[in-house]
């Protein structure tokens, strides 16, 4: 028996062998068949959708929630303002068919002010093009800046907010479940951050029981390299460590 | 600690008793990290009511690495050999994404000739198979099948023998990196990939024959984690998942990188999202990645295996003796490393488990600021617990395979 | 912590190099002589000959260790015939992998519930000395938590490689070389994880 594509697809029941055509093309036809039958008539439209396009129409519908637009290297950003996320990020979902979350992230900025930058990647499945999201948080030096979420609009956005919260700090408000997903349960503190040095703390987690059972690696000499800033590249943890972790109290 | 062990294991809650008498109980269990099904050390906490599952709550990060705060201390081209350790099952796959990114980022995507992407699809490629190939051998002896992974790994073993041919390593080669492929592709490649491609279509023949129309595994996975394609697309899963609910998306045909826009190749996609259209879609994915492989192997063109420039990738190592501008090029390549300027880029590629993106922001200094790496088993693996709903315990473990998860990607 | 110098590991000298014949280790008294060394051959024959691992493959390594007991590199042909996948049934645990610090109290559990006589071997980069990762998330060496018997390194470690080791395991215990001290016994710690909570 011959396994190739036109004998399986022929084995599929009846009603099915109409989407034989999916089996084979995935090109702008196929994307646009896709598409419910009311839609149809507004192929012109969605021809139109690009990501230079969706900026306009953004900047368009929420004028004041645009801090600023960014194009490197063919890909656009748009900055917002925290307060006015949701309502961008429904409007995108909703009517310029972003419908793939593809990413939530978030960069530290520690010398500069707002600390965080939260980065969220959408991507448009029926026009194929990719937009990002940015939201500079952390104006007020806080230790855990707040969010809103986006799981209403992205059901996908649950574990990516949440590995956000574990390793940045970055808490989501309206999140159902915001709890430590890579780090064990009760980690104390957020590894991504700058300040975190690279090979971790000397002494108290406390899922070890209050001692390590081994010792780390008190680091290789003392000389630091920096940037033209003065920002350090390597991780120094003598700078560090006082055999404390920031923040928690001496046991 | 015995004692607390076994009460920790299971609990019996919510003892009730309804109308026909019938006892109703749901006991959580633990699916731990230790395992032999979950792929990996992932940890299920499932709530089920006899055999059927009510409730299930992964519990990942046991194979947390830290890889992207490691990668903020090294270099581009240290921080590729990091890029290896993720997705594990498909390490060319990894180097791929990387190397597209930092050349994106870098400005250089114009200067990479037609021979260093035919090469790098033709390797991907070989690396999808491969892919594929663990996939199916575990998913099966998960079910029951142990002949198909023994197969599975002879198959494997081929290509495996082809990367120690061109980078010297099995797995973790790293052998795509910024700037083009670390060494020339040595004679007698065109041999080597021969005998595997001469031998595969028949191989795969063998593997629908114990496996597509067979029974019993119709049993166990026709109808089996159904998936709906607003579902998979509300969650961000992508790849053969995707594929398999009934989405047409690759990222291959959507956004082509490195030369596939050459390549006449077709895209499977299944109409049911159960766990036997997925693998239908990874194993005529297999057939297709042949396909790839026999064109790329015809259309190999010559050039040079690297970028030009200098101050992206070294000279070749003889100019050295004889050119201060190769001298100095490499001593600055090597102890401090390319600076790409301000910025930051987000790149995403086809791997064998999805989309697979690379998002680097630059700060201008030799080592990237933040490299996040979007995880498609991450995405893949957050839909597991719609897709297990109402199924019974055994269909947990044929629903885990189907989503072709690797740890070390989702926890990174 | 029980270490004076840090850079030291906690096992300081390996012992599948030294010694490496029996008759270099002490007796103990109580040994009548040929009769025991033959039924102790006998019994380091029986051991070594049939060490049935427990699956413990974390990352990578794993899947050289799968392909270790595949048709090329066949394990089985030296007695490792099933990967076991309850440790109770188990006396060896090759520690393929990265070990994380959320995944050391579980290690440590398995190699708990492993009855005697158990070996351990570390495969791996990683897992011997933390391999490409010296950071927050690795433990930096899996022979800070378990006794480790022999050493693989590797990143990951060829089939071959892998089979060399479990030779020299199976020489060991031929040979009669006792077990590593235990690094937790050592310092007196426990590991407590998480591992309990129910959500």
């Amino acid at each position: 028996m011959k396994y190739d594509l036109a004998t399986l697809l022929s084995q599929l029941p009846r009603g099915q062998q109409g989407r034989k055509a999916d089996f084979l093309k995935c090109d702008l036809a196929t994307l646009l068949s896709q598409l419910p039958r009311g839609q149809q008539g507004r192929k012109a439209v969605f021809m139109a959708i690009t990501a230079a396009s969706t900026v306009e129409k953004v900047r368009e519908k929420f004028p004041q929630a645009i801090v600023e637009t960014v194009e490197f290297r063919g890909e656009q950003t748009i900055v917002l303002q925290p307060e006015h996320l949701v309502a961008v990020c429904a409007h995108l979902q909703k009517n310029l068919q972003y419908t793939f979350l593809s990413s939530i992230t978030a960069v530290h900025w520690p010398e500069r002010l707002p600390r965080f930058d939260v980065v969220y990647h959408l991507l448009s499945i029926p026009n194929r093009s990719e937009l990002r999201l940015k939201l500079r948080v952390g104006e007020k030096r806080e230790e855990h800046p707040s969010v809103p979420t986006v799981v209403s609009v992205w059901p996908g956005a649950n574990w990516y907010e949440r590995e956000v919260y574990d390793l940045f700090g970055i808490t989501f408000a309206g999140h159902p479940d915001l709890r430590r997903i890579l780090m064990p349960m009760d980690w104390t503190t957020h590894p991504l951050r700058k300040d975190y040095p690279l090979s971790g703390f000397d002494l108290p987690e406390p899922h070890w029981g209050g001692q390590v059972p081994y010792d780390t690696d008190p680091g290789v000499g003392s000389q630091t390299l920096r940037t033209p800033n003065g920002r350090e590249l390597n991780e120094n943890r003598t700078r560090f460590t006082q055999n404390q972790e920031p923040g928690t109290e001496k046991r | 600690m015995q004692q607390q062990e076994i009460e920790n294991v299971y609990t019996v809650e919510d003892s009730q008793i309804s109308e026909d008498g019938q006892r109703t109980d749901t006991m959580t269990i633990n699916m731990g990290p230790q395992h032999p099904s979950t792929h990996g050390v992932l940890r299920l906490i499932l709530t089920i009511e006899g055999e059927t599952v009510i409730k299930c709550v992964p519990d990942i990060g046991f194979l947390h690495t830290g890889i992207e705060k490691t990668a903020e201390a090294k270099t581009y081209h240290q921080a590729l050999v990091l890029t290896d350790r993720m997705d594990y099952l498909a390490p060319l796959c990894n180097n791929l994404g990387y190397s597209l990114a930092v050349e994106k980022l870098l400005g250089i995507e114009n200067e990479i000739s037609d021979k260093i992407k035919y090469v790098r699809v033709l390797l991907a490629e070989l690396q999808r198979i491969a892919s594929h190939l663990v996939w199916l051998g575990t998913h099966a002896i998960d079910l029951g099948a142990m002949s198909v992974f023994l197969y599975c790994f002879r198959e494997r073993e081929m290509i495996l023998d082809v990367f120690e041919y061109v980078s010297g390593v099995r797995m973790m080669t790293s052998y795509i990196c910024p700037g083009g492929l670390q060494a020339e592709v040595p004679a007698g490649f065109d041999d080597i990939v021969r005998k595997f491609t001469s031998i595969f279509s028949d191989r795969l023949r063998e593997y629908h024959d114990l496996l597509t129309n067979n029974q019993l595994w119709l049993e166990r996975t026709k109808g089996v984690g159904h998936l709906s394609a607003e579902d998979a697309l509300a969650y961000g899963a992508s790849g053969p998942v995707l594929r398999g609910s009934g989405v047409v998306w690759d990222i291959r045909k959507a956004f082509p990188y490195s030369g596939y826009e050459k390549f006449d190749f077709d895209i499977p996609v299944g109409s049911n999202g159960d766990v036997y259209d997925r693998y239908l879609v990874r194993m005529l994915e297999m057939d297709q990645s042949l396909k790839i492989v026999n064109q790329a192997l015809e259309g190999m063109p010559t050039g040079p295996y690297r970028v030009q420039n200098p101050k992206v990738a070294p000279p070749p190592k003889w100019q050295i003796t004889g050119s201060m501008e190769a001298l100095i090029h490499h001593f600055k390549l090597f102890t401090e490393g390319y600076r790409p300027p301000v910025g930051e880029v987000y790149v995403r590629t086809e791997s064998p488990k999805g989309e697979l993106g690379f998002y680097i922001v630059s700060d201008g200094s030799a080592k990237p600021y933040r490299m996040h790496v979007r995880a498609p088993s991450f995405a893949n693996l957050e839909v597991l617990p719609l897709m297990i709903d109402g199924c019974l315990l055994a269909d947990v473990v044929a629903a885990i395979g189907s989503i072709d998860i690797v740890l070390g990607e989702v926890d990174r | 912590m029980g270490l004076k110098n840090p850079w030291e590991p906690v096992q300081t000298v390996s012992n599948t190099q030294t010694p490496r014949l029996r008759r270099e280790l002490p007796v103990k008294s109580g040994e009548m002589g040929i009769l025991t060394t033959q039924v102790s051959k006998l019994i380091g024959w029986g051991r070594s000959s049939s060490l049935w691992p427990v699956s413990f493959g974390l990352a990578c390594c794993a899947i050289e260790m799968m392909a270790t007991s595949a048709d090329r590199f066949d394990i089985a042909r030296f007695g490792a015939e099933v990967f076991r996948a309850s440790p109770r049934q188990s006396d060896l645990m090759i520690v393929a992998g990265r070990c994380s610090i959320k995944m050391a109290p579980v290690l440590r559990q398995i190699y708990d519930q492993m009855p005697d006589p158990k070996w351990v071997i570390s495969m791996g980069a990683c897992a011997s000395c933390g391999g490409v990762f010296n950071n927050y998330a690795i433990v930096q060496g899996v022979d800070k938590i378990v006794p480790v018997d022999v050493f693989i390194p590797g990143c990951p470690p060829t089939p071959d490689m892998l089979l060399f080791g479990f030779n020299e395991l199976q020489r060991k215990i031929r040979e009669g070389i006792p077990n590593p001290p235990d690094p937790l016994k050592a310092s007196g710690l426990k590991l407590v994880g998480p591992i309990g909570e129910e959500l």
